[in-house]
């Protein structure tokens, strides 16, 4: 019997488990695709700080503090969106555990039945963990799809969650507004000919621009997503199937 | 009425798998068949690659969203298709149900011959056949012993049916006395 044909009858057999997977998969895309953009946004935007800045060649002390704000906030909010891909990850992570160990149960019969019949441990955890993998594949394709669809209506709107917390965190650290913080850098241009005004060097681009005009973090999500469900269930199949072996004989 | 016991498993398997055939193995009860199936399974196996020793176990090991074409093909070459005995080739129909909705007797029909197509040597089996009327027990028997002699290969029954050991006195063998403990 062939390995595909196998995979694709084990699919539909055990189809709870593995839809499971594939909305598992959409909601870590969702999730992955949203920091990674945001992160993304905000690499650009503090390249593009330090970048505007080496412009100038003096820098007084009120705007020594206000870009000392500026480049906090910045680092701040990177901070914040890599923890939160993190955390993303290591919920997917757990839900894909829960779901292969779910999965223990149900393929039991199955799996005492394959090694009688002389296929070996690793060749049923690779067809396990193959068939787990093409769920999460669907699941990630569907998304990206969708995202691709029209990619400006995401990412505009991620650029304008990116904004809203970035002036947040700009202003809640020190009580200054950004009325404040623009008088205070708007100094910086006295005598200077640059290609920016001082909005866009506080956001990286101007009011209606983005810096970023598509979703970003793929690869990576598919990357990673791949290899934990794999690796999770691979692992967990592979165990209960050495298991199960060693009950056949002892 | 008994052969010898000879002094383990292995060494007992070995003089079986010396005689192709059907071979009874007498039990006391179930759960000694249980037992001695799989101390016997393991101590083979321990000594020779798993390739050549096959288990028919009391639960089902047929995959249930396989046909049972696919569960007889798992590993074999379609080319050994020709061993398959009548209970297939005359009923083709068989081979298209699926693994979860099938008979015992379809089901020992069909992990035996698994294990056949596969070229195991040496299959060890626990007594189901008292889940079947006599008249299909027998042609099974007739059938897997025919196959065996065929394929050299020996086929262990494991059983504590005293009907079937009296009506095959000269084919039965005892367990080594140390594992009489069962």
């Amino acid at each position: 019997m062939r390995f595909i044909e196998r995979l694709f009858m084990g699919i539909g057999y055990h189809w709870r488990p593995y839809l499971l997977t594939g909305l598992t998969a959409v909601l870590f895309t969702v999730g992955g695709l949203f920091c990674q953009t945001n992160l993304m946004i905000e690499n650009l935007a503090k390249n593009s700080f330090t970048h505007h800045l080496s412009e100038f060649n003096t820098v007084t002390n009120t705007a020594h503090r206000a870009i000392l704000q500026i480049t906090n906030a910045h680092t701040h909010q990177q901070d914040r969106y890599t923890a939160w891909f993190w955390l993303v990850l290591t919920l997917f992570a757990a839900f894909t555990m829960l779901i292969a160990w779910r999965l223990e149960r149900p393929r039991s019969q199955e799996l005492r039945a394959y090694l009688q019949a002389g296929i070996s441990a690793r060749n049923v955890a690779s067809q396990n963990a193959l068939a787990a993998a093409l769920s999460f594949l669907t699941g990630f394709t569907l998304t990206t799809l969708v995202s691709l669809l029209h990619p400006s209506i995401f990412s505009r709107l991620i650029a304008q969650f990116n904004r809203h917390t970035f002036t947040h965190a700009l202003t809640s650290s020190s009580n200054t507004s950004i009325p404040q913080l623009k008088r205070a850098l708007s100094h910086l241009f006295d005598g200077h000919i640059t290609d920016f005004n001082v909005h866009s060097l506080i956001y990286g681009r101007g009011s209606a621009e983005q810096l970023l005009n598509t979703l970003g973090g793929y690869s990576l999500i598919l990357a990673f997503g791949t290899t934990i469900v794999i690796i999770v269930h691979f692992a967990s199949c592979y165990r209960q199937a050495r298991r199960l072996k060693r009950s056949l004989t002892h | 009425m008994f052969r010898h016991s000879t002094p383990t498993p292995t060494h007992q398997l070995a003089g079986i798998m010396c005689q192709p055939g059907l071979h009874l193995l007498a039990c006391h009860d179930t759960t000694a068949v249980d037992a001695y199936l799989h101390q016997y399974a393991g101590d083979v196996q321990s000594l020779r690659p798993d390739e050549l020793v096959g288990l028919v176990t009391r639960e089902s090991a047929l995959i249930d969203y396989l046909s049972i074409r696919a569960n007889l093909f798992l590993q074999a070459d379609r080319q050994r298709a020709p061993l398959l005995p009548p209970y297939f080739t005359d009923h083709l129909d068989r081979l298209d149900q699926r693994g979860g909705a099938v008979s015992v007797t379809t089901r020992l029909y069909t992990e035996f011959y698994r294990h056949i197509l596969d070229g195991r040597r040496l299959i060890l089996m626990a007594d189901i056949l008292q889940q079947l009327t006599t008249p299909t027990a027998r042609q099974l028997l007739t059938d897997f012993t025919a196959s065996c002699m065929q394929t050299k290969t020996s086929l262990v029954l494991l059983t504590s049916d005293a009907n079937l050991l009296r009506d095959h006195a000269d084919l039965v063998h005892l367990p080594p006395t140390h594992l009489w403990t069962h």
